[in-house]
Formats: structure tokens, sequence, C-alpha cells
């Protein structure tokens, strides 16, 4: 999603630059000849930048969440918490070493996501 | 004004309703066409994701893997289709379904294994279920891109409408199965996994003392039972065995104690995730009366079958969650919740029931990175 996001915004900034470029230069064009087929061009330009700022401002508002994978282990017996980062082939209930505090059997208890941003 | 210019005012109005329509029927085109481009994306990402993970099992295993023929395989299996039993003489269609159903389970686990012999039974589950993540999303994709072509090609907006209008939920699910893929390539818990995970935790909070490892017995395939005593009452927990990505066998278990074994449950309990409205908060906790089984309908209907025969009594406890948190890796909201769904459990066990009595408790769901 992220990924996606990325790249229609770069899509349409770059058009949305190219339209203001292409804006400017058909106002200079207008005023310096004053010919009107010019502000036909500017006015179809201007729908194109609007339609283009509409859907860049709703991928900018688009908010992807961001998660974190953490790992509760807890010692049976004395019921020393840790917080990690689990690995790959981590389960509940899994055997993780010993306790720091007690040297008893420390597990994990539970694997969860949660919200950074 | 003349009549001519009343003629071009008309002819003005008309126009710019056509112009309106057509712009309307341009907007909800474009609107779906981001949809399509999205599920193409998260199709694709689904596929390189099994293949990755065909990769990894291998190299892990130290077996070689031809990639060409992989991702013929993979896709192979990611277009095979399930042919649902005819209907119109629905008599003894659920066995029949089930018959079909554990069909499929058995080809995709001989097909995984065909393409990695040492594979353990771990990793064929896993990718087992991120094949058949892939192959939901690749329907969901062919689905909708079918209907918009057939909308496009009729010029029929009203098709265009209804599927546009279908969307955003179908958007929820296809967010999901892509959320699921991270948990089933690296073994996580899922929200789905929150019905099991009581049961793990039942036992694992009542095995008596002394008991230094639990001892499951597989009464069917991928599905345990453990006997735990619980305040004077014989608790038999079935979960589907972990840590693998397996919702088990869980009618079959049953009918194994209640019919084979003539053991005589006053209760069955069951505990399963089940998707929350809107203005509900996720890990809230929700008692029922009945079976708390989703999916096609198979296992509910045969316990339903089995517990009626019998005269027991069914209670459920569901754990409320929305459908992406259902297959994503377990939210931190529902993984805090399970130690109120225990205590409900519990509560249940103690209030409707009396001491020398036998209650069957069944843990619900998909129980990838949970043991027992």
């Amino acid at each position: 999603m992220r990924e996606l996001k990325r790249k229609w915004m770069t899509l349409y900034s770059a058009l949305m630059f190219a339209v203001i470029v292409a804006i400017a230069f058909f106002t200079l064009a207008y005023i310096m000849d004053q010919n009107t087929s010019y502000s036909y061009i500017i006015m179809l330009l201007v729908f194109f930048g609007v339609y283009l700022g509409t859907n860049l401002a709703k991928l900018a508002r688009l908010k992807i969440p961001r998660y974190r994978i953490v790992k509760v282990v807890k010692c049976k017996k004395c019921g020393y918490v840790e917080v990690g980062v689990p690995q790959k082939g981590d389960y509940v209930f899994k055997e993780t070493g010993t306790c720091p505090r007690c040297k008893g059997p420390m597990y994990i208890i539970s694997i969860y996501r949660e919200k950074v941003s | 004004m003349d009549g001519l210019d009343w003629l071009a005012w008309f002819i003005f109005i008309m126009l710019f309703a056509y112009i309106s329509r057509e712009l309307e029927i341009y907007r909800i085109i474009k609107e779906i066409e981001s949809y399509i481009s999205l599920y193409r994306y998260i199709r694709d990402k689904a596929v390189s994701t099994v293949i990755s993970s065909f990769k990894e099992t291998a190299a892990k295993v130290g077996a070689k893997i031809d990639t060409r023929q992989l991702e013929q395989r993979v896709s192979n299996l990611i277009e095979s289709v399930l042919i649902t039993p005819e209907e119109r003489d629905p008599f003894g269609i659920i066995a029949k379904l089930k018959h079909v159903v554990l069909i499929q389970n058995e080809t995709l686990t001989l097909e995984v294994k065909r393409l990695l012999p040492k594979a353990e039974t771990i990793d064929i589950e896993n990718l087992k279920n991120l094949l058949v993540a892939a192959h939901e999303l690749n329907y969901i994709y062919k689905a909708v891109e079918h209907i918009y072509k057939q909308g496009r090609r009729f010029k029929s907006l009203w098709l265009l409408i209804q599927l546009q209008a279908q969307l955003p939920f179908l958007s929820e699910y296809v967010k999901a199965l892509e959320s699921s893929l991270e948990s089933f390539s690296k073994g996580f818990p899922i929200g789905d996994s929150a019905g099991s995970m009581v049961a793990a935790l039942f036992i694992n909070r009542h095995l008596p003392s002394g008991s230094e490892s639990i001892r499951p017995e597989e009464l069917a395939e991928n599905t345990i039972a453990v006997e735990v005593p619980f305040n004077g009452r014989r608790v038999l927990v079935i979960k589907a065995k972990g840590p693998s990505g397996v919702t088990g066998r869980l009618d079959d278990a049953l009918e194994r104690l209640i019919v084979r074994r003539g053991e005589r449950p006053k209760v069955v309990v069951t505990v399963d995730a089940a998707i929350k409205f809107e203005g509900e908060k996720s890990g809230m906790i929700v008692d029922g009366v009945g079976v708390a089984i989703g999916g096609l309908g198979i296992e509910k209907f045969n316990i339903e079958e089995i517990t009626t025969k019998y005269g027991i009594t069914l209670y459920a406890v569901l754990i409320k969650m929305s459908i992406p948190e259902a297959f994503s890796v377990m939210s931190k909201e529902v993984a805090d919740s399970m130690e109120k769904a225990l205590n409900r459990v519990e509560e249940i066990i103690l209030e409707r029931t009396k001491e020398g009595d036998t209650v069957v408790l069944i843990g619900v769901g998909n129980t990838v990175g949970v043991v027992p």
C-alpha cells in the first residue's frame, strides 16, 4: 500500500508540475500575444490541474498506519516479563531460555502487533 | 424567446444531462479501475510471497527447487477451483461438502509435499495457508474484473453501480487477506487464533501442579484433546494442533469423544473470534448460546447434530474483532482480551455446571503460532 501511494504521489506530482509550467507558459503567451485561443488552453489546463490537485490531496490525506510486532516473554516462576521482537518460528508458549532473575524457564505468553503511528 | 431559441435551450439541457451522466459513469469506472489495480497489486504480492516462502523453506531443509517449475505449480494451484456439491437435492449435502473440502486439503498437502518432500509439517501447513490466501485474492481480483468488463461491454450503469457499492466491503476482506500473508509466512498468531489461544491458556492455567508437560491426545487429524481438572469438574479441551496454521477437525474430535468413547459432557463451550460491528470495540467479549464456528458450516452442523442427539447444552464465548484483525497478526486489543475471555469461560463453567460434571471446551480457529 505504501509503495502504491508513493508511486501515485510521484506520478500526480510530476503531472501537476507539468500542468503548472504549461499554465505559466500559456499565460505569458496570452499576455504577450493577446491571442484568445491561449485562454481556452489555460482554462482546460486549469480544469486538469484541479482534477490532479483533488487526487493529490486525496492521496496525501490517506494515512497508512505503521505497526510493529512484539512478543511478551514471561518467567513461570517469578513472573519477570520481557518484551522483544519475535523471530520467524516463534509461537505462544514456546520456551525461550532462562530467566535472568531466578533462572526459571521463560515462555512466550503473547505475540501481537501494535500501532506505532 | 422564439422557437429556435427554445430548441437551442432544449438541446443544451439534453446535452448537459447526457454529459453529466457520462461523467458519472466515467467517475465510477475510474473508481472501479483503481480498486482493480489495487487488487491486482495485492494478488501479485501474494504470489511472490508464496514463491519466496517456498524458496525459504527449500533453503531451510537443504532442498533444491526449480524456480520455473515452482512458479508453474504455484500458478496452477492458485487457479484451481473447488466444485461444491449439487444443491438441487440438499439431502446429505454437508457430508458431501466435507468430503470435497477434505479432498482439497489433502491434494494441497500432496502438492506442497511434491515440491518440498523434506519440509516439516508446520512449514507445509503455513505454505498451504499462504496458497489459500493467494488463491482467494486471485479469485476476487478476477471476479471483480469480470463484472467490471461486462459492465463496460454492455454499457450497464447499474452493473457498475452495484459493483462500486460492494467494493469497500470487498476491499476490507482483500486487505485482511493481504495482512494474513505476513502472519502465515512468519508463523505468528492471527486474530482468528483467539479461540485456540483461550483453549491453550486454559490448559496452561489449570494443568495439575507436578505435571511438567502437557500430554495432548490426537483425536482427529491435527486436532488434540487435553483433560484438565477445574474446580471439581473434568474439562476436556479440544483445539487444533499448533503451532502450524491449521483449524483441525473439531467435529470429528467431538464425535470421537461422545459417540465412540461414551463421554457425556454436561455442556460444550465453544470459543471463537467473531466479526464486530463498526461501533463495537475490538477485543469485546460476548456470551452466546449455540455453536460458535464460522467457515462453510460443516463443523457447526456436525457439532449441532451430535449435541442435539445427546441433549448437550451449548454455550459460546465470542471475541469481537474486525475482518482485517481476524486475518492479520493478532492486534494488541485482541491479545489483551484473552485473559477476559478465559475468565468468562471459567465463569460459565462454574455457574452452569456442578462438581463432578464433564465439560468440553472447544478452542475454535486457526492455531497458527499457538501450542499445544
